[in-house]
């Protein structure tokens, strides 16, 4: 996706993003979700990529 | 610091705030800090940086946390840089505020509301995440964000929690500062109050649709109970406390309101775990506590540590005995001479017995809120009575 792109406030868009997202160079992450958290590593790309945009989004209500 | 002196002091550091929820007399008072800002402002680095560039370096973070520390030698600390994420919020470019006072530079957040509709918390506690990228994305940014934005806002997340992680490392293995807590924990109406909904339409909400946020409550607690529950069972590792708990909303509620919706199967059901396993929690309050003491008086002795800011310590202490307390008045530490300082600390520290422990009001923020003759003589004081 380019940077200059709008995003779509979809589900679909929002599986769009998750693709497209490329975070490097992350060695572990501790991300809280709601009331819980849980240590993500960059072992698992997918779920650290979901757990930030997760995080992000939740973000959208405060 | 040696790593092994850091572990003994780290441990040292853990049975007195121990001592505090248990009332155990002992020979110096613990002291909790919270600053945010004052770090920055009081800082010796040169040339001096800005608080902003300090949020937005993280080596400069840590450099200040560790200055901080070295100078002032806190027993814990709420903030090692860690408590608000503020790039997160400069990248979506939300959370506005307005200014109530040029003169005075006064200002205050918008009071906004994220859902639109009371009905809509079913939706949020359905699914959140869809709620919050379909529904109040619209609401929230009307102008939409690019995929620009929103990579930049993953990247601040993850940024701030990998120094979080390292930063806690460093203080715990360096220091022999322990860690506040194992787990935090928001109470189910919480956020509806405080941000989704905003304080104005969340009061309306529970006189006209107190069912619905009857209904949220219950599909929200599981998940709330569990948090605390399972902090109970993890180790103990660094940490003081198992649970950092915040009463906030209970601010705009009336004592009715408060039983159904905040203690009833919910607070007083969190305690009562905690009580069943050990557990400790350390609670944050805003506003007054004393409508609320009678259900507080529940909480057995031991469980329960109350940081708060408003209201007479004294008069709090009496009417909930059962409650270890952390608090210190701000004033003293601005206005007053160090003497007059290290006096209240005394008062404090006589009058309210072992359950009682320092602790930082949070809005210091602005240099002048805290003078540096006063915090060293009380904590001179603190350590050495």
């Amino acid at each position: 996706m380019d940077r200059n792109e709008k995003v779509e406030f979809t589900m679909e868009g929002y599986q769009k993003v998750l693709e497209a997202l490329n975070i490097e160079g992350v060695a572990s992450s501790t991300v809280a979700n709601g009331n819980s958290s849980a240590t993500v590593t960059n072992d698992k790309p997918a779920e650290l990529k979901a757990a930030l945009l997760a995080e992000v989004a939740m973000n959208f209500l405060l | 610091m040696e790593q092994e002196k850091a572990k003994e002091l780290l441990a040292k550091r853990q049975k007195m705030f121990d001592d505090v929820a248990n009332f155990v007399p002992q020979k110096q008072t613990p002291i909790l800090e919270n600053l945010f800002k004052w770090k920055f402002l009081d800082t010796e680095i040169e040339p001096k940086p800005t608080p902003w560039e300090f949020l937005t370096n993280w080596d400069l973070m840590e450099q200040v946390v560790r200055e901080h520390q070295e100078r002032y030698d806190p027993d814990l600390s709420c903030d090692i840089g860690t408590r608000n994420n503020m790039n997160l919020n400069v990248t979506l470019g939300h959370s506005q505020h307005q200014m109530l006072n040029k003169d005075e530079g006064v200002i205050q957040a918008i009071d906004e509301d994220r859902l639109g509709s009371a009905e809509a918390l079913l939706e949020v506690a359905a699914d959140p995440i869809k709620y919050a990228w379909t529904k109040a994305s619209k609401i929230t940014f009307p102008d939409g964000l690019t995929f620009g934005q929103i990579e930049d806002a993953c990247k601040a997340v993850d940024d701030f929690n990998n120094f979080a992680a390292r930063i806690n490392q460093v203080m715990n293995d360096e220091y022999g500062l322990p860690s506040t807590v194992k787990a935090v924990s928001i109470c189910p109406l919480e956020s509806p109050g405080m941000y989704y909904r905003g304080l104005k339409n969340f009061s309306l909400d529970m006189r006209r649709n107190p069912e619905i946020l009857d209904e949220y409550n219950q599909l929200m607690l599981p998940g709330f109970l569990k948090t605390i529950s399972d902090a109970c069972d993890a180790p103990r590792g660094n940490a003081v406390y198992e649970d950092w708990a915040v009463l906030l909303i209970h601010s705009i509620m009336n004592r009715k309101q408060f039983e159904r919706f905040m203690w009833k199967g919910t607070w007083q059901k969190a305690f009562e775990i905690l009580a069943e396993k050990g557990g400790k929690a350390l609670m944050f309050v805003e506003a007054g506590i004393l409508p609320i003491a009678d259900f507080l008086c529940e909480v057995p002795r031991g469980v329960l540590t109350t940081y708060y800011e408003y209201g007479d310590p004294f008069e709090v202490h009496k009417a909930i005995p059962n409650m270890a307390i952390a608090y210190y008045p701000q004033p003293y530490l601005t206005y007053n001479t160090p003497e007059e300082a290290v006096d209240m600390a005394k008062k404090l520290v006589e009058g309210m017995g072992p359950g009682y422990m320092y602790a930082t009001n949070k809005m210091i923020e602005s240099y002048s809120d805290q003078k540096r003759e006063n915090v060293f003589a009380v904590y001179n004081y603190l350590r050495n009575h």
